[in-house]
């Protein structure tokens, strides 16, 4: 677009309104926990934009609804207190316990849904490979709290991508296709992830601020070119 | 629109009975200075573990936030799943919460627009048959030039107004059919049959309006 008006803006504002596709909106979305620019500039569409939601429907929820949260309040709040009786949380007792009743919720809220979509967090990874000379980047792709569904290891010299799987699960009549995603531009393929591990070629324009994503896609791959599944994990480069 | 005189005014917790079947009811929750400032205050004792309020405040919000999904998702059970996870969220996020950034009701929507956002572009919710007539079309910019905000936000809402309507017409259509609709690029692409890249150039130019538009008027 014109000078004035930079990819970040377009991004974030795009990520707002919702437009994004399904891999961008995923590596948006990892990029806003490590960049503070992107999140200004979601803050600042977001309050550009705030008043409309002044023009919206209200539907009453049924009562089913609250019951659901009611309980997973209950059920959580019940672990927090048996983690606290716990020794490991014998010393500062009710702020960890506190603590521990959100990380639990955490928990309970993206088990409480078949909704829940993909976590983007980021684990960093503590790779005891040959690191040799070269900068070595690696992501550890998942789906938020789990361990590693994927390591990714990059060469930026080389351009070597070494992809090991360590927990990924395919659905039975599908692949899983690994992309390297630098928007605006399109994301590209990199393969299918296998059950073992793999070397590829990091594609052109690819570097250290590639987001690489998984999607879910027809035996065989994308047919179009294009992720067309969900995408199932997601992650971004870090140094090694 | 006026205030609904049988809503909550904090110290009724169940007071708004949650009766399926209702006709959907406009009522400018997120706008009005005292409802503002009970949402705040509602969302900072939900910050320290304070179940009581957690309650009043889905009694509060949670018409609207259903509103909000119900519109995008356009299955009911499939919002209602939604919504409680976007409470889950509010409660597990309550404490990055601060009035100064945004206010609660505009913080809480920015949450599950998000949410369902998500879930549409995952493919996992399918609209119901039947759950909305196709040709019952809402044109948002009337629907947002009729609306009377009051409080805070009503220069804000009058320069947003004043600023959308200076988007050529039907860029503007695409960018109110993806904030209220949830719509796609693909999707406006396929309505307004065109190219996906041209849908693409609209709405970066219409954003590129208002933020424009918006910084005149503002500062």
């Amino acid at each position: 677009m014109s000078d004035d008006f930079d990819d970040l803006d377009a991004l974030a504002g795009e990520y707002v309104l919702g437009t994004l596709d399904v891999v961008e909106r995923v590596a948006f979305a990892a990029r806003l926990d490590e960049d503070p620019d992107a999140r200004s500039a979601v803050a600042a569409w977001e309050r550009r934009l705030a008043s409309l939601a002044a023009a919206g429907d209200e539907v009453a929820p049924s009562a089913a609804t609250w019951t659901r949260i009611a309980a997973s309040l209950r059920a959580v709040a019940g672990e927090a207190v048996d983690a606290a009786k716990s020794a490991a949380w014998t010393q500062n007792g009710p702020q960890r316990a506190m603590i521990a009743s959100r990380n639990r919720w955490r928990a309970a809220a993206a088990a409480s849904t078949m909704l829940a979509v993909v976590a983007l967090a980021l684990a960093v990874a503590g790779s005891h490979l040959d690191v040799g000379r070269h900068p070595i980047l690696v992501a550890a792709v998942n789906r938020g709290g789990d361990k590693p569904a994927l390591m990714i290891r990059v060469d930026l010299v080389t351009r070597r991508v070494t992809v090991r799987p360590v927990a990924t699960t395919t659905p039975s009549g599908h692949s899983l296709e690994l992309w390297a995603v630098n928007a605006p531009a399109a994301p590209r393929s990199l393969g299918l992830v296998g059950t073992t591990p793999a070397d590829l070629t990091m594609p052109a324009g690819a570097g250290a601020d590639t987001t690489f994503a998984v999607s879910v896609e027809p035996e065989g791959g994308s047919k179009t070119g294009k992720p067309t599944g969900p995408v199932v994990y997601a992650g971004q480069l870090v140094e090694d | 629109m006026t205030r609904d005189a049988a809503r909550p005014d904090g110290t009724d917790p169940m007071g708004l009975g949650h009766t399926d079947g209702q006709p959907p009811r406009r009522r400018d929750l997120f706008v009005l200075a005292t409802d503002r400032a009970d949402l705040n205050a509602l969302l900072v004792a939900v910050a320290a573990n304070d179940g009581d309020a957690f309650r009043r405040l889905y009694d509060l919000a949670a018409p609207k936030l259903l509103g909000t999904i119900l519109r995008m998702l356009k299955n009911r059970p499939v919002a209602e799943e939604v919504l409680q996870d976007v409470f889950l969220r509010i409660w597990q996020n309550a404490r990055s919460f601060s009035p100064q950034a945004a206010p609660a009701g505009a913080w809480m929507n920015a949450i599950a627009r998000n949410r369902a956002i998500d879930v549409l572009r995952q493919g996992r919710s399918a609209p119901l048959a039947g759950a909305t007539s196709v040709d019952e079309e809402v044109d948002w910019f009337e629907r947002i030039a009729e609306d009377r905000n009051r409080g805070d936000d009503m220069m804000d809402a009058a320069s947003l107004r004043h600023c959308l309507g200076s988007i050529d017409p039907q860029a503007r259509s695409c960018v109110l059919l993806a904030y209220y609709e949830g719509y796609s690029r693909e999707e406006i692409a396929r309505r307004y049959d065109r190219p996906v890249n041209t849908i693409k150039t609209w709405l970066h130019r219409s954003l590129l309006t208002l933020r424009t538009c918006l910084e005149g008027d503002g500062a």
